[in-house]
């Protein structure tokens, strides 16, 4: 009884911090509509500059905590929503997400620079030392105040939302902006209230926690995931339910490491939150097909056949010509080029072209190599075979398992799924083996070896030339034009005939399987991997490399991971800062507020121009008939797509 | 045997009935109009009708089969096709690729030889989209747009269809033109319901119309009929003095 | 001379690039009202959010009280007393009838209990619905409760844009009693509506609009045959 009484008070406990964190991520997104993956990472810093204020330059703690939860947290709340969240409004889903995620990414790139973290810190417990008995179970001050403050947030906020004009107006506000306006009520304000406010709870969770556990950049960081769990419970809409779910989400992680054999319980304990997520999700009733098409979105132009092929082809021999004159080191850095290029085209084909979301697209890379480094020995091509799928088996699962949700409850679902498998799976000792690396074999053909560096090089160069000319064509064929369909209007297709349900399905097991084959690479190129090479935050940045280069330039993608396999490159030439990586594309992530396109829309005036030059050039013998340029409007300007573009 | 019937079709929101008890049925080889003012509950039981709303009470038969629990998706593999009031078009692609898809789609569930490709080329000229064919279709008037969801609904070759407002955004030209077609359509055998608020091009194509106010019916009747019905009128032009009908006036009432 | 309430001088409006409305020239004297009379879709309601800075023009002005506010916010409009009644119910669903009026208090600060007596003595079925969700309400009610904004913050102008939408005839009547009294009152109303009799009982001048242009304007006497045209067609 003594022991089911102590593991209810640390359930209650931390379930009010999750409480107070979900609280705080759902006023935000029903005032602003966006549901902000930073929410943690900003209770991350209030938690990391507690500690600085307080014990590096000894500040008492009041005075601390008043600068903390009153000035710092609104400003940041302030901050994001004047610069960034502003111009959002009617801007497709994705690119809401993805801003929240650079910002996610920046803000734990700044705290790693400010705050090493190699270097321990704890923030001691409110009235340390300090405690009660109660009904033979010992009660911390801490743990008291954790709960007076959650429930006085309770009442005051609802007291807020429903005594003053002011939380009146935020409730009008997610009612029918336009009519708040009309009242009077300046919509902006109210929004950017709604920010301050989520902010200041973030806050408050992150510093009521991190004295509980250890103060932690990533640990806080991922307190977002049990705010979502939480959140998920009120639908992202109800208070009561979400702080309700808070509770229930601490209850059930106490109890289960209450009551959970051990051996068991130290594989799922972290995963906890996601399987709570997982459930919940799964349980909740489906929403209805929507109908409403959001913000007209540019499309990048997709070549003819020829052209590509072409380009393709350009695109080898370059690369072998290039390949001669590169380094061992160098050789393998372009390999991750463009292993990392054919993961992101993956992407493309899910994203881009499919307008589905996933964090996860490294899980399948990692099963690819996974399955490679068991069954491929020697190289042998039954070991690529089982890589392709399973990674797609496992796409098709989780596209099943997913049917019901989209959007945005798909995104969450994947960071879930992608943080779970990196705790049961990647971080498994009897998946990659004691030490965490597992040998990965090269692949080769009958009568090739692909043994060499460069050799295995122009293999992986071979294999994204073919994979961009196949996704290519792909776009081209019925099944392409049906992808774009469903992602301009789910709705319409269904009243088409087409299943959504299936479409879906095959995108994600297609998208996965490509995945697959680059795990296959990468694993051959570096000849071992290893846990950390597929966690969750990897495959978020990949997302977002995406999305800053445009979510469907094959182009774009191949820079993007050219690039993308610099950052090691570069990070050891600037040691002063050292996540350059989570900075850089945290930034650029932030840069698509003003254009949600990314990179290659930039560029396509310029392919334009140098078109038209090239037509202009041949224009006298143009057969009659011929089509003119296309007449493009200037807002829509489009890109042409050719591997070449690279190459020259 | 009807080709649509709705049987005491309700819809509530809250507290408001947007669709009370309505029952009308839409024949083979004719063109059954929908009207009524704004806010009459017309596009409602339309998005009834095609499976995106359930009605709170009655069922909806589609070739005397019950469909009330039918998914969208499979509806529309029975024959059932529909355009959209706030245009669903798929903007991304071209008109051409519009019709296209929409063949395409349908050749996936139907799996007959049918050409995806010649059936565009088919609708292009037969819609009268020719001219825009390779503009994307979110850079097209409004008008236009309209006859791509309708050569769209067409290319899965229905044997029903269901417009909502196809006649907003066109010219005096356009409407007429749509007019003509939808009586072809109609003699070549196809049910069609026509939710308009274009009383004119209603009037002129349509066997029977059904005027819906307040989310009743309170007429049905040839075009001449429901022209000189006095609750037409005043459900138009609002009531004459003294004459209105005392059985409206509790309607919008709780 | 005092400036009208408000003048559109050569509005056009558009949605992207298509445009709805296409010059369009309206003067609302002080202390009159104005019926803006057509089918669904001849940019009426456009029109009216243009005047109420819900939209902003293409091109032309907006004066009101002889003031030029292209450009300027709803929100402040509002505080300076304008006040529209957007078409279908301008209620919060969610908010209590008491919330709702309570998001009335912007304009003037006016103070709560000031505006719910008002609100009540008005409509005294409002009052006795006051703690009920205003998504609860029948449409009549809804429609009230709209409406208790132009009865409670004393606007110097109003817009009302198909305030009988969905409405039995009996509560259109009403709702145009309260209408007629509030422009006894001398507010200046401008107002959409497609039941053109009830309007046209009420107003001082109308105008017929279709297609995005006004076709005739005048007292309501001379443009009823103009409207019986615009809805039927002409041989109806």
């Amino acid at each position: 009884m003594t022991t089911f009484l102590s593991f209810t008070i640390v359930g209650i406990v931390v379930g009010c911090i999750y409480a107070l964190t979900s609280t705080g991520l759902v006023v935000t997104y029903i005032t602003s509509g966006i549901l902000n993956f930073a929410h943690g990472a900003i209770g991350m810093v209030a938690a990391f500059a507690f500690w600085e204020l307080t014990v590096q330059d000894h500040w008492p703690v009041p005075l601390a905590l008043l600068f903390v939860l009153f000035v710092l947290a609104p400003l940041m709340g302030l901050l994001i929503d004047r610069v960034l969240m502003r111009n959002l409004h009617g801007k497709p889903e994705v690119i809401r997400l993805v801003i929240t995620l650079g910002l996610m990414l920046f803000l734990l790139g700044l705290a790693e620079t400010r705050w090493d973290p190699g270097f321990p810190r704890t923030i001691p417990k409110f009235f340390a030392g300090h405690e009660v008995s109660v009904l033979g179970v010992v009660v911390t001050y801490h743990q008291i105040i954790v709960v007076v403050i959650a429930v006085v947030v309770a009442i005051g906020l609802r007291l807020f939302l429903y005594r003053t004009r002011s939380g009146i107006a935020l409730r009008a506000v997610v009612d029918d902006p336009g009519l708040a306006a009309l009242n009077g009520a300046p919509p902006a304000r109210v929004r950017s209230m709604g920010w301050a406010i989520g902010a200041m709870l973030a806050s408050l969770a992150g510093i009521l926690l991190a004295p509980l556990v250890t103060l932690d950049i990533l640990l806080l960081t991922l307190l977002v995931i049990n705010g979502y769990a939480a959140a998920i419970v009120g639908r992202l809409r109800n208070l009561p339910l979400t702080f309700a779910g808070g509770l229930l989400l601490g209850l059930f992680e106490s109890y289960a490491v209450g009551y959970v054999p051990g051996s068991l319980l130290s594989q799922i304990r972290p995963t906890l939150p996601m399987i709570f997520l997982f459930v919940v999700l799964l349980i909740l009733p489906q929403d209805r097909l929507r109908v409403g098409r959001a913000a007209g979105r540019r499309t990048t132009r997709v070549p003819a056949l020829r052209t590509t092929l072409i380009a393709a082809g350009v695109f080898v021999v370059l690369a072998w010509v290039v390949s001669g004159h590169l380094s061992v080191t160098n050789l393998i850095t372009a390999g991750e080029g463009l292993v990392v290029a054919l993961v992101l085209l993956s992407l493309l084909v899910l994203t881009g072209y499919g307008g589905q979301i996933s964090a996860a697209q490294l899980t399948f890379v990692g099963l690819g190599a996974f399955a490679m480094g068991q069954l491929g020995h020697g190289g042998s091509l039954l070991g690529v075979l089982a890589a392709v799928g399973l990674s797609a088996g496992t796409g098709a699962l989780v596209a099943l398992l997913t049917l019901r949700v989209r959007g945005l409850y798909l995104a969450l679902t994947t960071v879930a799924f992608a943080q779970a498998m990196v705790y049961v799976f990647f971080d498994n000792n009897n998946v990659f083996g004691q030490g965490g690396a597992l040998a990965v074999a090269r692949f080769h053909l009958p009568g090739i070896s692909l043994e060499s560096d460069r050799a295995f090089l122009m293999a992986c160069a071979a294999v994204f030339a073919a994979a961009a000319v196949g996704v290519l064509a792909l776009r081209r064929a019925s099944f392409g034009r049906r992808l774009a369909a469903m992602s301009d209007s789910a709705a319409a297709c269904a009243t088409l005939g087409m299943n959504i349900a299936w479409t879906k399905l095959a995108v994600f097991t297609l998208s996965a399987g490509l995945a697959g084959a680059a795990g296959v690479l990468y694993g051959g190129l570096r000849g071992s991997v290893g846990s950390n090479d597929f966690t969750m935050l990897a495959s978020l940045s990949l997302l977002l490399l995406l999305a800053i280069w445009g979510v469907d330039s094959v182009t774009g993608v191949l820079l993007a991971g050219l690039t993308y396999a610099l950052f090691p490159v570069i990070q050891s030439h600037v040691p002063g800062i050292p996540s350059l990586q989570f900075l850089a594309i945290g930034l650029g992530a932030l840069g698509l507020a003003r254009n949600p396109d990314g990179i290659m829309s930039q560029l396509a005036p310029a392919g334009d121009g140098l078109r038209r030059w090239w037509a202009a050039r041949g224009a006298a013998p143009r057969p009659a008939g011929a089509p003119e340029l296309e007449p493009a409007p200037s807002d829509q300007a489009r890109e042409e797509e050719t591997l070449a573009g690279v190459a020259g | 045997m009807p080709a649509l019937q709705a049987e005491t079709v309700s819809v509530r929101f809250g507290g408001v009935v947007a669709v009370d008890r309505v029952s009308l049925s839409v024949e083979r080889g004719a063109i059954t109009g929908l009207i009524g003012p704004n806010g009459a509950g017309k596009t409602t039981i339309f998005n009834v009708f095609g499976g995106l709303q359930p009605p709170t009470e009655g069922r909806v038969l589609l070739d005397g089969k019950d469909i009330t629990r039918v998914k969208a998706h499979t509806r529309a593999r029975k024959g059932m096709a529909r355009t959209f009031q706030r245009l669903e078009v798929f903007g991304t692609l071209s008109v051409r690729d519009n019709i296209r898809v929409a063949a395409e789609i349908r050749k996936a569930w139907a799996r007959d030889r049918s050409r995806p490709a010649a059936v565009a080329e088919e609708l292009l000229d037969r819609i009268g989209l020719r001219d825009v064919a390779e503009s994307r279709v979110d850079a097209v008037p409004t008008g236009t747009a309209r006859l791509v969801e309708l050569a769209r609904a067409l290319a899965t070759r229905p044997s029903l269809l269901l417009l909502d407002e196809p006649g907003s955004g066109l010219d005096q030209q356009e409407t007429t033109v749509l007019g003509d077609l939808l009586l072809d359509l109609a003699a070549e055998g196809m049910a069609v319901l026509l939710v308009e608020h274009d009383v004119e091009l209603v009037m002129r194509v349509c066997d029977r119309v059904n005027v819906l106010d307040f989310g009743r019916l309170i007429a049905e009747g040839t075009p001449a009929e429901v022209q000189a019905d006095p609750a037409v009128q005043a459900a138009y032009l609002g009531a004459e003095e003294g004459d209105a009908d005392e059985d409206l006036e509790e309607a919008g009432v709780r | 001379m005092t400036a009208p309430a408000l003048e559109l001088r050569d509005v056009r409006a558009a949605y992207g690039r298509i445009e709805v409305v296409h010059g369009v020239d309206v003067v609302v004297p002080r202390s009159s009202v104005f019926a803006l009379l057509g089918p669904n879709g001849a940019g009426k309601s456009t029109l009216l959010k243009v005047a109420g800075c819900q939209m902003e023009p293409t091109s032309g002005c907006v004066h009101i009280a002889g003031v030029h506010v292209n450009g300027a916010s709803p929100e402040a409009l509002a505080r300076h007393g304008v006040c529209t009644v957007p078409e279908g119910r301008g209620v919060f669903a969610n908010l209590t009838v008491t919330e709702n009026l309570r998001m009335m208090t912007y304009r003037n600060n006016l103070r709560p209990k000031d505006v719910e007596e008002r609100a009540f003595a008005r409509f005294p079925r409002l009052g006795e619905r006051r703690s009920q969700l205003a998504g609860t309400l029948s449409g009549g009610e809804q429609q009230m409760l709209a409406m208790a904004r132009a009865v409670t913050t004393e606007p110097a102008l109003l817009l009302l844009d198909e305030i009988s939408m969905g409405l039995a005839p009996r509560i259109v009547a009403e709702l145009y009693d309260l209408v007629g009294q509030l422009a006894a009152e001398g507010i200046a109303i401008l107002l959409v509506e497609q039941f053109a009799r009830t309007a046209m009982a009420v107003a001082d001048f109308a105008a017929v609009m279709a297609q995005g242009r006004i076709e005739c304007v005048g007292e309501p006497a001379d443009v009823a045959d103009a409207v019986s045209g615009a809805y039927f067609g002409e041989v109806a």
